[in-house]
């Protein structure tokens, strides 16, 4: 007689074999032919866990060594697991004037009327809606300029590059980034290695290169513009004892 | 446009010279030359186009080599290789497209080369001023 063994040992198994148990049956094999338990009263109908809930994951910079890696959950401190440093990982928010060092893992929020005078911000996300009159910021995931955002290029140092939406942003000198997202207005000459992104509402004037862009319907365009172009990509390596 | 009313150029069909319509294009063969088409003109993924488009709204998915004017809409699907200048009211494109030119592309502008005329009527001497010209959502006054 083949054994009628449950192959899966999860909680419900374990429950049934709890109310199994209770009820002075002995056959284990039984378990998986046991009616569902009643919903307890005032219960849904159907209601059950579709799927487990992962937490966030983050990625993170070492501000001291430079070297990445990826947390899961939320933390207000960490440690690099290279260089052991202790790597702040809270939301800062600049309000008034300001001449210190922030290092943070997490957003640096620079508000509307607030001013930097010197000092080196580092974050993950830096969002610039003051000004900058001196020191500099330097985001290693994304770098948002909002309206009223003040600044002068070699201050700023960024991966991605966000234009809010009623920011008018002119760069002075060629930037580069990895991806540029525009919902309001850029004016500049910019190289990107991944995307530009013009999101309806936004516009982009100047120059543009890079391999990949996307325009929203209702997005302004008035650039000279080299986009995929086969010298323009990254080229493969070439194969060991090439010339 | 109805399909029945689309020209098409089929993909084993090669054109050297300008072709014009009044109405809509589908391009999925070769032209050497300029297309000038009042209508929707669509440049299929095999299509090749060496030439200027001057079109009310285009739908590129194939190669063209030249510039586009469109009075109404220029749409690049990903994979679109354009290798010219584009001009039109409103743009729309994929990612993964090709694109070597310069662009002049401004919704917020009102006026402009791109821009398509109008197709509201003037209002006739003795007629409502510009004032009492509200949408009138009764039908007829």
């Amino acid at each position: 007689m083949p054994s009628r063994k449950t192959d899966v040992v999860d909680n419900l198994t374990v429950v049934r074999l709890v109310r199994l148990t209770r009820e002075g049956t002995t056959d284990v094999g039984a378990v998986a032919d046991l009616p569902p338990a009643p919903a307890p009263p005032g219960a849904k109908a159907g209601a059950h866990f579709g799927r487990t809930a992962m937490p966030t994951r983050h990625e993170v910079r070492c501000y001291e060594c430079r070297y990445e890696f990826s947390i899961t959950g939320q933390a207000k401190q960490t440690h690099c697991p290279k260089c052991r440093a202790i790597i702040e990982m809270q939301d800062y928010c600049v309000e008034g004037d300001w001449a210190q060092d922030v290092k943070t893992a997490g957003t640096i929020h620079i508000a509307v009327g607030a001013t930097v005078r010197d000092g080196v911000l580092i974050g993950g996300n830096i969002v610039l809606a003051g000004a900058l009159k001196g020191g500099r910021v330097e985001a290693y995931r994304r770098l948002e300029l909002a309206a009223g955002a003040q600044f002068t290029e070699e201050a700023i140092r960024a991966r991605d590059l966000r234009v809010q939406a009623g920011a008018e942003i002119v760069l002075r000198q060629a930037a580069s980034f990895r991806e540029v997202e525009i919902l309001g207005k850029l004016s500049g000459s910019v190289m990107v290695t991944g995307r530009i992104d013009i999101r309806a509402g936004g516009c982009l004037e100047g120059t543009a290169r890079g391999p990949r862009l996307m325009v929203e319907e209702g997005g302004g365009l008035l650039a000279e513009l080299r986009i995929g172009a086969e010298d323009d990509l990254p080229r493969k390596p070439a194969p060991r004892g090439a010339p | 446009m109805e399909p029945s009313q689309q020209s098409l150029i089929t993909a084993d069909v090669e054109i050297a010279g300008t072709v014009k319509s009044a109405g809509a294009v589908r391009i999925e063969g070769k032209l050497e030359g300029e297309l000038i088409c009042a209508g929707d003109a669509s440049v299929g993924k095999s299509a090749t186009i060496k030439g200027n488009l001057t079109v009310n709204s285009a739908v590129i998915e194939g190669a063209v080599n030249g510039n586009i004017s469109a009075k109404d809409k220029i749409e690049m699907k990903s994979t679109a290789r354009v290798n010219g200048d584009i001009k039109s009211r409103r743009l729309s494109v994929e990612d993964g497209v090709t694109f070597v030119g310069k662009s002049e592309v401004n919704p917020s502008s009102t006026g402009g080369a791109g821009a398509a005329p109008s197709t509201k009527p003037e209002p006739a001497a003795g007629g409502p001023k510009a004032d009492d010209a509200r949408p009138n959502i009764f039908g007829k006054r």
